[in-house]
This record gives structure tokens, sequence and C-alpha cells, in this order.
């Protein structure tokens, strides 16, 4: 269990890694190599946590550095007068969703592989 | 079994498909969420940048030396350089990085360009400001600069410095580090060029300076005739209280004529324009580009008439009047207001050459209004007529390529213009034609596009005449022919006494401006320099001209203009009215000049006793009352006393009649408890108001056109002409069968306006009359986005008062400012808004509370950055180092010559 959680930490992690280094297209890569690693258990839900959870980490040392409560508020306001925690939690969705897609595609990507792996193998 | 796994595949194949297409392209009107949502690179990085770091260092190419920049307390950029063009690199530097997206919205909205950073949907705009050629005559004062920069070599110097300046910061700029807006627009940030400053030249000119007064006299004159035309939009103000002290009020109360019937052959009015002007489009833009056009400066707006909001004042007291023994100056220049504000608060230090402090437009080097050791200040508008309208005449309606000229066709200029969308698609293409004069303003729904042509033949009568000219006017206007005044304040801001600073402004072109100045010498004075049009004897601006024939062209500059230096009175005032009495100089100026009810107020307050503090003017900017209300007051009381008994003609039974007398008589009741004043609490001031404007709307019914537009409304000066006359035809209402005179109007009035004022506010005993809930501001953020805009602030003024507020609310005081000149220079001041253009800084919006309270700040005016620090008012400060000289300091280098994208800045905080 406790090595479950840190394999979706170190998830977590590289999300966060990879938006510094390259910006929000590394939240599909990882997601899609998290749906790989666990591709039998659970991908969608633990890519989209590590999507989520990534970006979750990035907000909060950012919240270090500069309002970003207030900040949520102003854009929430801009958008049709969201709630800053709103705006928070579309961001820590879009994330999750963004992952756990590629987490899910990558993982019935790589059960499609492993199936006509077997068929070829059962064929006369 | 075996096709689940691809059916899975292709189900979270799409939805992720779906998801990154939502991330990079956006949906609908979301911008990419990707980019956006992104808590490193996106919209959060907003709030990385909010707060200033207390230490941080970056490169700007050109420097000669080191700059310091010390942020105060009140987070005002404290500059300490050791040349001047060092200086302005610096100012470049800062401002951009507060004010970055505010610099490029505004240069796109002089240049045209909108469209290419918002879309199609201000594709109209931007075809209005190309048509009157701003960023036009913006690149040809350019190219002009650099032909000859030895004419204005501090100017060419300035302008390139500046941009410098900008660039250093735009290029250095990481994703995160973005302003916030462009984050929204999925934009960034176009380079700063030098002809930008000369775009927000020309922008103010626009906002300060646009005024077709003749337009909209003439659709008058079309409604009731020239004479009347001529009396209700006069030359000379009915009301005289000039900023050059001539007598105390005076009033010129000549008999307005009656209104003619409407010009049958004259066709509708509407047919003079030759497309919506800017100002005249401003009521019709959308909520997007609506704070970008200039709908009021502090000048005329709709049909070139002034607004009730609009006025800036200024005004100074000489030593012999002042309460320290030291001139004082206040002034408060009252502008659309936006935010972020259109002011950037600056202190600009160079040992020996520079030391001054103030608010700098933001794109522009240099302050405009502030102080330095030794003078300070201010400027109002002055409203002159600068620019008129030729009726031309062109050869063909279809294809004009010429237009004629003392009996010779001679050809018409053109250029052309294109506009791109986002992405670079070209949306449109105009060409605009140009006759020896300026551009010509062909009729709306004409102007030659996609290459085509198209335009009419002009004239139906004489220019002047009675009827309504049509067809295609050409422009001339000073806006478009030069500039001097970047060089103008770049000399004032090192003006040792009020002398140099009065030559130093001398030169001044456009838009024509009220400037005082106070001196340390004790000195107060003010001139309203300008490039006034000397026009042939006979010829005025006020007409649309004859654009046939040469003998209407300008002849020059004219060799004089407004001056007044240290006058008996020990005090000097202007607030936008009529410079000089026309009984001690007659020559044309201007006409419909604002009425001066808010000189008058200031002038008798300044008045009312010897001597005055400081802290007085700073009181006087918010006072509550003002003079205007006073003559129809008088008269509203008046006639519900005078008006018994029902009118057998009037319209509507007997009984809604008396009901009507009953109305009247209760509301000068509730009149006569008034007590003049528009403070927040204040229970009477919002019937006056309703009373006013139902009497406007009852006189003026003759001005009215076929489709119930009111073609222009006279000055409040004017109408208190009017009271004169009780039995004017200008009182009678034509909607009824009887013949109404002034108090019977003025009844009217009174009854109508309680009406109005019980059913929006209630009863008058339950405290919903108070003037807070009518008295609002509503600042809107560049972009009209609600979130980012202040709205309903309640108001400490009144129309017409020195802190003008009336109808939307969205003019106002822009900057408020009182310095004192003594051994020690004292200044206090603020402005609406915060020196952060970032929405998610405390600095976005932290002025306003006290501004909105009528409260200064004091300014701080440091000598040396020790003075500062000793003071304990620093907050963060910035190195800036040439790019070819390392970092220095903590010996941190920071870039290395090169190009300036090679020397990007890279702003390290320690």
């Amino acid at each position: 269990m406790i090595g479950q959680l840190l394999a979706v930490l170190a998830g977590m992690v590289a999300v966060a890694a990879g938006t510094w280094w390259a910006g929000w297209i590394a939240v599909p890569l990882v997601g899609a190599g998290a749906g790989v690693a666990w591709a039998r258990k659970a991908p969608v839900r633990r890519a989209a946590a590590c999507g989520a959870g990534g970006w979750g980490l990035l907000l909060l040392a950012g919240a270090v550095r500069g309002p970003v409560g207030r900040l949520a508020e102003v854009v929430g306001g801009v958008f049709g007068g969201l709630p800053g925690a709103a705006f928070v939690a579309v961001a820590l969705l879009f994330a999750a969703l963004v992952a756990g897609a590629a987490g899910g595609a990558a993982a019935a990507l790589a059960d499609a592989a492993r199936v006509g792996r077997t068929a070829g193998r059962d064929r006369p | 079994m075996a096709s689940r796994p691809f059916a899975r595949l292709a189900a979270w194949s799409g939805v992720l498909v779906l998801v990154v297409l939502a991330g990079a392209r956006g949906a609908g009107p979301l911008p990419p969420l990707g980019p956006l949502l992104d808590p490193v690179h996106g919209i959060w990085g907003a709030a990385y940048s909010a707060r200033l770091p207390p230490s941080a260092e970056a490169a700007v190419p050109g420097l000669s030396g080191p700059v310091r920049v010390v942020y105060d307390d009140r987070r005002v950029p404290h500059v300490f350089a050791a040349t001047v063009p060092d200086a302005h690199r610096a100012l470049g530097y800062v401002v951009a990085r507060d004010r970055l997206f505010q610099m490029e919205l505004q240069a796109r909205a002089t240049a045209g360009t909108l469209s290419e950073l918002l879309g199609a949907s201000l594709l109209e705009a931007d075809r209005e400001v190309r048509r009157l050629g701003l960023a036009w005559a913006a690149e040809r004062d350019m190219e002009q600069m650099e032909r000859r920069p030895e004419r204005q070599p501090e100017v060419a110097e300035a302008v390139n410095a500046y941009a410098d300046g900008v660039n250093a910061f735009v290029s250095g700029l990481s994703a995160s580090e973005r302003p916030f807006e462009y984050h929204l627009l999925g934009a960034t940030p176009a380079p700063w060029e030098p002809v930008h400053t000369f775009y927000l030249l020309k922008r103010m000119g626009w906002i300060l300076s646009f005024a077709p007064v003749e337009l909209a006299k003439a659709r008058v004159e079309a409604l009731a005739g020239r004479a009347a035309a001529d009396a209700l939009f006069p030359a000379r103000s009915p009301t005289q209280e000039p900023i050059v002290p001539y007598q105390g009020p005076r009033f010129l109360d000549a008999a307005i004529p009656p209104p003619e019937p409407p010009a049958s052959a004259s066709g509708p009015p509407s047919a003079l324009l030759p497309g919506p002007t800017p100002r005249l489009a401003a009521g019709a833009t959308t909520a997007t580009t609506a704070p970008l056009q200039p709908p009021v400066g502090d000048g005329p707006s709709v049909g070139g008439f002034p607004s009730p909001e609009a006025g800036s004042n200024n005004w100074a007291v000489a030593p012999s009047r002042s309460a320290s023994g030291n001139a004082v100056l206040a002034g408060d220049p009252h502008l659309s207001l936006s935010l972020p504000s259109i002011w950037y608060e600056v202190h600009l230090v160079v040992p020996g050459e520079l030391d001054v402090y103030g608010v700098t437009l933001v794109g522009m080097p240099g302050v405009v209004i502030g102080f330095n050791r030794h003078v300070a200040w201010s400027f109002t508008n002055t409203g002159a007529d600068v620019m008129d309208y030729y009726l031309e005449r062109l050869d063909d309606p279809d294809a004009p390529s010429r237009y004629l000229l003392d009996g010779a066709w001679e050809p018409l200029e053109t250029r052309v213009e294109r506009f791109y969308g986002p992405g670079g698609r070209l949306l449109a293409v105009d060409t605009i034609r140009h006759t020896h004069r300026g551009p010509l303003l062909e009729p709306e729904g004409r102007q030659a596009t996609d290459g085509g042509s198209g335009a009419a033949t002009g004239g139906s009568g004489p220019p002047g005449s009675r009827g309504t000219p049509r067809g295609p006017l050409s422009l001339r206007w000073t806006v478009l022919e030069g500039q001097e005044e970047v060089a103008a304040l770049l000399n004032a801001a090192r003006a040792r006494s009020t002398a140099e600073w009065l030559d130093a402004t001398a030169s001044w072109h456009a838009p024509a401006q009220n400037g005082l100045v106070a001196g340390a010498d004790g000195r107060v004075a003010v001139h309203s320099p300008a490039y006034y049009p000397r026009r042939p004897p006979g010829v005025r601006g006020d007409a649309v001209l004859d654009g046939t024939t040469r003998a209407t062209d300008w002849q020059g500059r004219r060799a004089s203009y407004p001056r007044a230096e240290d006058p008996e009175q020990g005090f000097l005032a202007s607030a936008n009215q009529q410079p000089v009495d026309p009984e001690s100089d007659s020559a044309y100026l201007g006409a419909d000049w604002p009425p001066p009810w808010r000189a008058m107020t200031i002038n008798e307050l300044l008045r009312a006793k010897e001597r005055h503090s400081a802290a007085d003017l700073e009181a006087y900017q918010t006072h509550p009352a003002g003079v205007r209300a006073r003559p129809f007051l008088e008269a509203f009381l008046a006639a519900a006393g005078l008006r018994t008994g029902a009118d057998p003609g009037a319209g509507g039974d007997m009984d809604t009649q008396a009901a009507a007398q009953a109305d009247a008589a209760e509301a000068a009741r509730l009149l006569a408890e008034w007590d003049g004043r528009y403070g927040p609490e204040n229970e009477r001031a919002v019937l006056f108001e309703a009373a006013m404007d139902a009497l406007e709307d009852a006189v003026w019914d003759e001005l009215e056109d076929a489709d119930g537009e009111r073609a222009a409304t006279p000055g409040s000066a004017v109408l208190r002409t009017l009271l004169a006359a009780s039995d004017s035809p200008w009182w009678d209402d034509r909607t009824t069968p009887s013949v109404e005179d002034r108090d019977a109007l003025l009844a009217r009035a009174l009854a109508e306006a309680l009406g109005q004022v019980r059913a929006r506010h209630g009863p008058e005993v339950e405290g919903g009359w108070a003037w807070r809930n009518t008295g609002r501001h509503n600042i809107y953020h560049l972009l009209r986005i609600p979130a980012l805009s202040r709205l309903g602030l309640p108001a400490r003024g009144g129309p017409q008062l020195l802190n003008p507020v009336s109808g939307a609310g969205t003019h106002g005081a822009s900057w408020r400012m009182v310095v004192e000149l003594g051994d020690t220079v004292r200044a206090r001041g603020t402005y609406p808004g915060g020196q952060s253009g970032n929405p998610a800084s405390a600095a976005y919006d932290d002025r306003l509370g006290h501004w909105v309270r009528g409260e200064l700040e004091d300014l701080r005016f440091p000598r040396t950055e020790a003075e500062l620090r000793a003071a304990g008012q620093v907050r963060a400060e910035l190195v800036l180092v040439g790019a070819t000289t390392g970092a220095g300091g903590d010996g941190g280098g920071v870039g290395a010559g090169g190009s300036a994208e090679a020397a990007a800045r890279t702003e390290t905080r320690r």
C-alpha cells in the first residue's frame, strides 16, 4: 500500500518536474507513462491523481512566491464569477483529465498490444 | 473479449484528443487551457510577479552605467541615473515592468491594430483611427525626427532610450512573466518602437482636441436656423470668468433668437456627417472597445460639446495669499478613468541635471504633470478650435481622384490601409484619400474598401449657408501636423524658475493646454501655448468651410496666446473655461466653451479668504458645492410659486394638471430645503439634478430631429441666459397645443423630476434619495472585464463641481496633486488605481480608497537614495546595468554584449 502511494507520489513529482521543464504538454506524457506502468491497476485513476497532484504541488509551491489565492479569485471572476477555489479546482481537474485520458489510452494500448501478442502466439 | 482493449483504446484516445485540443487550441471563447492553467508558465505567473522582489538586477542595453531604482512604500520608483538618457532607459524598463499590456493596447488603439490582438470585432474601431490618420501622422513626425535629429536631439535620444528600456524588459520575459491579460488572450507582447511614443501623443491629441463643433452646430442650424445655432453655441461664453484675470464673473446676457422652422430642403441632419467620427461613434462602440476610445477627455464629447462629467482644474496661490508664505499649486486633470490608470508615478534623478517627480503617461519618456525643486505645474485642456472641416467637391462620386481647388482639379493623395486579424488573416483594405488639408472623411458606407472606391460629390450649397452641406469633408487638424510636446516636457522638467518653465513650454503644439506653474521663486503664472490656426479675416472655425478655394485655408500659427503672470489678486485658476474675456481680446480661439461654473467656484473659494494653506487647496479639490445650481434653483423655486391655477391650453385634463401643479409645489418645497451641496448623504441634490435633466429635455425639443434624437445640447450657461427671457419661444413645448412660457416649463420639470426620483429611489423619507446612491464612479479595466473593474464607487462630487461626477461615472480626477514650494518641497497626491497593472497585485487598486475619500498621500521626494532609506520608506530595489558592463554590485554577472535579444533582460532576484 505504502509502495503504491510512493509510486503515485513519484508520478506527481514527475508531472510537476515535467511541467516545470516542458510545460503542460508534460502532463499527458507522464500520464501515459503512468498508464503503461499501471496498465492493470486502475491506470486512469492513478494517472489522474498524478496529474492533479503534480499541479497541486506546483500551486502550493507557487503560493509561497505570490498571492495564488488572490489570483485565483481574479481569474475566477473573469470566467463567469467563479470562486477562487473553483478556479483552482478547474486547473486540477484539467490536469487530472489530461493525465487520466492519456493514462487510459496508454493502458488500453498496452492491453491491446498484449492481446495482439497473445492472439499471435495462439494462432496455429 | 479481444475487442475490449481496442474499444477502450478508441474511447480513451477520443477523450485524450478532445482534452489535448482544448488544451492546445482553446474551445469557443476560451483561450488554450493548457498554457493558461499551467502552474509554472500560465496565468498563475501573474501571482508570482504580483509582489516586487526586495532586490533584483537586470541588464538594459545602452546604459552608460548602473542605474539604481528604489521603490518607496507607495511603490513609486525613484530612478537614480548618471545621465538623462539612462534615466529614460530605466523609466521605459520600470513602466513596462508594471504596465506592459496597457502600453501595447494604447499603441494599438492609436495604430488601428486592435483587431490583430483582440479579433475582428474591433475592425471598425481600427478603421476609424486610421481614417483619421493618427498613426500616419505620428509616423511622419518620426520620419522627420530621424531625418533631422539635430532639431530635437533630446527627443530622439529620449524616445529611443525609452524604447531600449521597454524592449529590454520585453525580450527577457518568460512565458510565466507575461502580464495577466496576455495569458487571457493567449498572446505574446510585441516589441516597443520609438514611434509608439508619438502614437500616444496623437492619442492624447485626439482625446483632448477632437471637437467637431462645426458639425454639431451645422446640424443645429438645419433644425433651428443659423442665428439660433450661433447663439446656442457661441464663440463668447455667455458667462465670463476667464483664466487670464479680467474682472469678476461677468454675464453677457444676449438674447437668443427664436428657432426657425426646420429647413425642408436640407434633408436629415445626419447627412452632414461624413461617417461616424470616433467621438461621435463612441456611444456605439462595443463594450470591448469603449475604454480604448477617447469618449471624453476633459473636453467636449458627443457632438463636440462638453460632457457634464468632464472638467480639469488647476489653481495656484502666490506667497501673498498662502498661509505659509510659499507658492502653492493644486492640479487635478480629469479624464476617462481606467484600470490601470493612464498615469504612472515616478521620480527621476540625474545629479546636476534632473530631479523631477510626477506622473508620466504610460509609454512616454518624461513627466507630464509634477514638480521639481523649483517649480510645480499642472495642465487643463484649453478646448480651443484647432480643427476645421472643409466641404470638398470631387471629380467622380464613385472613383474620385481629384478635388476642385480655385477652379482647377488637384490630385487626391491616397494611402492604403490594411487590416489584419489574429494570425495575420487579412480583414479589410481601405483607401484613404487626402487633400492638401488632410484626410478626406467620406460618407459612411462609402469609404473605399478592398481596393474599390466610393465617395460623394460635394456641395448642395455654399458652406455655412442654411442648408446642411452634404458630401465629403476634408479635415485639417493641428494634431496631425507635428509635435513639440516631448521636447517641451523634457525641458520643463529641468526648469529652475517659473520663467524657464514658461519658456520651455512656449513651443507647445497640440493639444492646446492651459499650463499653470508656481515656483519657489514666489511666482505664479499660466499660459495656453499651442498651434492656434491663423484663419483668413472673416473665416471662423465653428462652421464647415468651403473647400473649393484656398481663401479659407489657414495662414499659419497665431503669434500670441493667452498668458497671465503674477496677477494682483494673488492667485490663478483654470477649469477649461474660455481663457480670455472677449472684451479684452476678441480673437477667435474657439466656440461653445464649457460653462465656467467650476472656474467660478474655485475663484469664489480663493477670494473668500485672504490666505490658504495646502490643506485648504486639497479640500477644495472635492468641495461639495458649486455655483451652477444657484440661478436654476432660484428659478425653479420662483416658478413653483408663480404657477397657480390650471392652464386650459395645456395638455391633459384639469385633474391631471392640478396634480402636476401639486407635485411641482411639493418638489419646490423639498428643493427649498437643499443647501446646494452634493455630500454623500445629501438628500436633495438628486431632485435638483432630475429637474435639470427634465428641463433640458423640455427646452431643447426644437433641436430634436425627426427621429427624436437631439442634434446637440447647448451648455448650461446658455440655458441660464435663457432664464432671463420668460416668454422666449424656446420655452414652448411644440408637442402641446398651448404656448408655454419659462415658468410653466420650470414647474413641469419640477413635477416630472419628483415623479422620477420617487419612482427610482422611493419616498423622500427613507434615505433612498441620498446622493451616494446616484453619484457613483465606474472605473473599467481596459478590456471592460467587470471582474477587473471597480464599479459603483461612491463619489464625492456632482455635476459641474470641482470634482465633476455625473452620467455613467466613467470620468473623473485622473490625478490629484497639491505642491507647496518652499525651501523644502512638500507634495501630496494620488490617482484612482495603483502603480501595478497586475490585477493580482495589491498595488493594482491600492490608491482607490484614498481617491474615493478625496484624500491625498504624502509623496516621497528624496534628494538621495540614502534619504529614502533613512526614512524607512524603501520597499524594493532594482539595479539596471548596461548589457556590456556586467552586473556589478554583488558581482553577479548579467548579460553580456551583443544584440538586444542576446542582452535580454535576465532579472535576477536576490
